[in-house]
């Protein structure tokens, strides 16, 4: 799939964008493939899935606790871009963004990974702790779409430099800090997504600290969508087992719905 | 003669070979610029020179001695000389690092220096320098490590350091550095990281390298005075590697200095449990840079395994990296039960108390008694081992196991 056409057609028709993480093997490897569809039901515009990793340093105490239990579950890359593809069979319309840690592609080698994700259908791959200067370590022919982040305190020259980098979308770090959920977001925080559109040039997507849908329309009028990662996972695991893409669809519903508002004509 | 060292590697990127670099969440970028940049002004500023010196003169004791240990150079028939780096303020090379890094945070108007620690050694380093210059300290430390290191936890309380417990993963070193960069991530802009070794990303392992340098050139220059000569080989244990750094960076230009890092071989590099990174692990990336490290097919981080707290760790240094692939350096390897052998042999022999860090350095010399090369044996005994007393007791249940001078007589 044309991620950058994807998410630029979704933008012009006034969407803004809903992306949830999930990481693959939480909370249990079964359950992987159902909760990907209810995401895609729920209303997801992209879904990110995570590689577990033993040392992610990016991550908050929820996303690591994904992590380890996936891990504990033998959750690996290799499995995780099987699901994608079969995922990619079923729904072939939901782009799937892998996001994961460097030294797990590296262990597959760059040919390899760029093969296999190409194969299973990736749509993008996102490496927090890959900087943009480091991106020729993993490039080979197919690999999908490298995303970069921004930060707070990015300078505005980077964000201009990172907007050259002809990538279909910005991943705006909304906070100084690891993943989790912040129960109140600063007021900076949407002149700083605003920032980073502007000097980019690029669409930009909000994560990082994203708990509540009453946080969505102040971030989402400053960028282009929201993206969801430890607010799912903390929903899945307090679920019931039996039901969890009943779950997902629940969690995602109101994010949906305020997205939906603010990308409303009236709005 | 002068403190800080000038060399071509690493390159502006902070590569050595393709080892090093960065590879850090975004949100550090401009930190690590400010510090590179903090970093290359002093390097250059006759008064940061200045401030460093005077504290490594009169905080710590520099220059520390080169000791010839007369009665383990008759064991081993070659001539032994000590770096006594065990006679640093806080007992261990460790200090001369962690001066250098608070002068350079205070210049940059830093209020708050955070570490990370395993054994403990680097966080009383840190909590000493930061008491110093009167920084407010945090260090992350494992909560298995703080459990086993009551007696360090204390001293850094002591000296007004908080200790904050690394509850993830195997709550070791290896996770209170993944803390320390969590912390450094969210606290970026009032915040100094005191790396602890010549390993994370750029420009740390040049700059941590840069401060201990001042083993190698002090060692260089009393090895003239004493013996008349370079010495002929010159060994050093290796976790991180900052002290096995500090000593060759000065001998790197001397071809027949050989050069020799000692890892941890824990229970055995034939078993799953030893912390022989170059020589057994592979390259890849973690705490932000690119060096060997133990990992699994998939890439995920293996535990470390040794006696020694401050070798227990799964990754090292990116210029260890390329000095193993260029050859310059040889890395080999001693068990915990070699460590052992040489911290009683040094103590009886010397009547100096080696840390189990160094003790695997002496192990490697003694496993080579007799085919050593002639000229002077060149030991950084990078710290001193009253800190491992209790696991020394623990593991040897108040007998000598070893019988250790008799082994080699």
């Amino acid at each position: 799939m044309d991620l950058s056409a994807y998410i630029s057609e979704r933008i012009a028709s006034g969407r803004k964008l809903l992306a949830p993480y999930l990481c693959s093997g939480f909370p249990d490897p079964s359950a992987t493939l159902p909760l990907l569809e209810a995401l895609a039901d729920g209303g997801a515009d992209l879904i990110e899935l995570g590689v577990p990793f033993s040392d992610p340093l990016a991550d908050g105490p929820v996303l690591q606790a994904a992590s380890l239990r996936a891990l504990r579950a033998g959750m690996n890359l290799e499995k995780t871009l099987e699901i994608a593809a079969e995922f990619q069979r079923r729904r072939p319309e939901v782009p799937v963004l892998l996001m994961g840690y460097a030294n797990s592609v590296l262990a597959m080698g760059r040919e390899r990974f760029a093969e296999k994700a190409h194969e299973a259908g990736i749509a993008g791959v996102l490496i927090p702790d890959l900087p943009p200067e480091n991106w020729p370590l993993i490039q080979a022919p197919g690999l999908p779409s490298l995303i970069p982040f921004a930060a707070p305190n990015t300078p505005i020259s980077r964000l201009e430099a990172l907007g050259k980098l002809s990538t279909p979308f910005l991943y705006a770090v909304s906070v100084l800090g690891v993943t989790g959920t912040r129960d109140a977001l600063s007021n900076e925080v949407p002149a700083f997504l605003s920032r980073a559109r502007r000097h980019s040039g690029l669409p930009v997507l909000a994560g990082f600290g994203v708990a509540r849908p009453e946080q969505v329309p102040a971030l989402a009028r400053a960028c282009d969508g929201v993206i969801l990662g430890s607010a799912l996972a903390k929903a899945l695991d307090s679920a019931d087992p039996k039901d969890l893409p009943g779950a997902a669809r629940a969690f995602l519903a109101p994010f949906r719905d305020a997205l939906d508002v603010v990308g409303a004509p009236c709005c | 003669m002068p403190v800080l060292s000038e060399t071509a590697l690493p390159s502006a990127l902070g590569y050595f070979g393709p080892y090093g670099g960065r590879f850090v969440p975004e949100t550090l970028k401009p930190a690590l610029d400010e510090l590179e940049a903090a970093y290359e002004a002093a390097r250059r500023d006759p008064t940061f020179e200045a401030e460093f010196r005077e504290a490594l003169v009169t905080f710590t004791c520099r220059p520390t001695p080169l000791y010839p240990a007369r009665r383990l150079s008759e064991l081993v028939g070659a001539t032994v000389l000590l770096k006594r780096e065990d006679l640093n303020h806080t007992g261990a090379h460790k200090i001369n690092n962690t001066l250098g890094q608070i002068i350079l945070a205070k210049r940059m108007g830093k209020t708050r220096v955070i570490a990370e620690t395993g054994a403990g050694q680097h966080g009383v380093a840190t909590a000493a320098a930061a008491a110093r210059l009167g920084l407010r300290c945090e260090v992350h430390m494992g909560e298995e490590d703080i459990r086993r290191q009551q007696l360090n936890v204390r001293r850094m309380e002591l000296m007004g350091a908080k200790v904050i417990p690394a509850k993830s993963g195997t709550r070791t070193l290896k996770d209170a550095t993944n803390e320390a960069i969590r912390d450094w991530v969210t606290n970026v802009e009032d915040t100094f990281y005191l790396i602890g070794s010549v390993v994370g990303p750029h420009p740390y392992p040049v700059m941590v390298r840069d401060f201990q340098a001042i083993i190698g050139r002090e060692s260089r220059e009393q090895c003239l005075k004493v013996a008349g000569c370079l010495p002929s080989i010159a060994v050093a244990c290796v976790g991180g590697g900052s002290n096995a750094m500090g000593l060759f960076h000065a001998f790197i230009g001397d071809p027949d200095v050989q050069l020799v890092g000692v890892e941890a071989a824990g229970r055995g590099v034939d078993t799953a449990f030893h912390a022989a990174t170059l020589t057994l692990g592979k390259p890849g990336v973690l705490h932000g840079a690119m060096s060997y490290l133990l990992q699994d097919r998939d890439g995920q981080i293996q535990e470390a395994h040794s006696i020694s707290a401050g070798l227990d760790y799964p990754g090292v240094g990116p210029e260890h990296a390329f000095l193993k692939d260029s050859g310059r350096v040889r890395y080999e390897s001693a068990t915990d039960d070699e460590a052992l052998c040489a911290f009683e042999l040094l103590s009886e022999l010397e009547g100096i108390i080696p840390a189990f860090e160094s003790s695997h350095a002496l192990a490697w010399i003694l496993r080579n008694a007799g085919r050593l090369p002639a000229g002077p044996v060149l030991l950084c005994l990078s710290g001193r081992g009253d800190k491992d007393l209790d696991e020394y007791l623990l593991r040897t249940q108040k007998e000598k196991s070893h019988g250790p001078v008799g082994l080699y007589l």
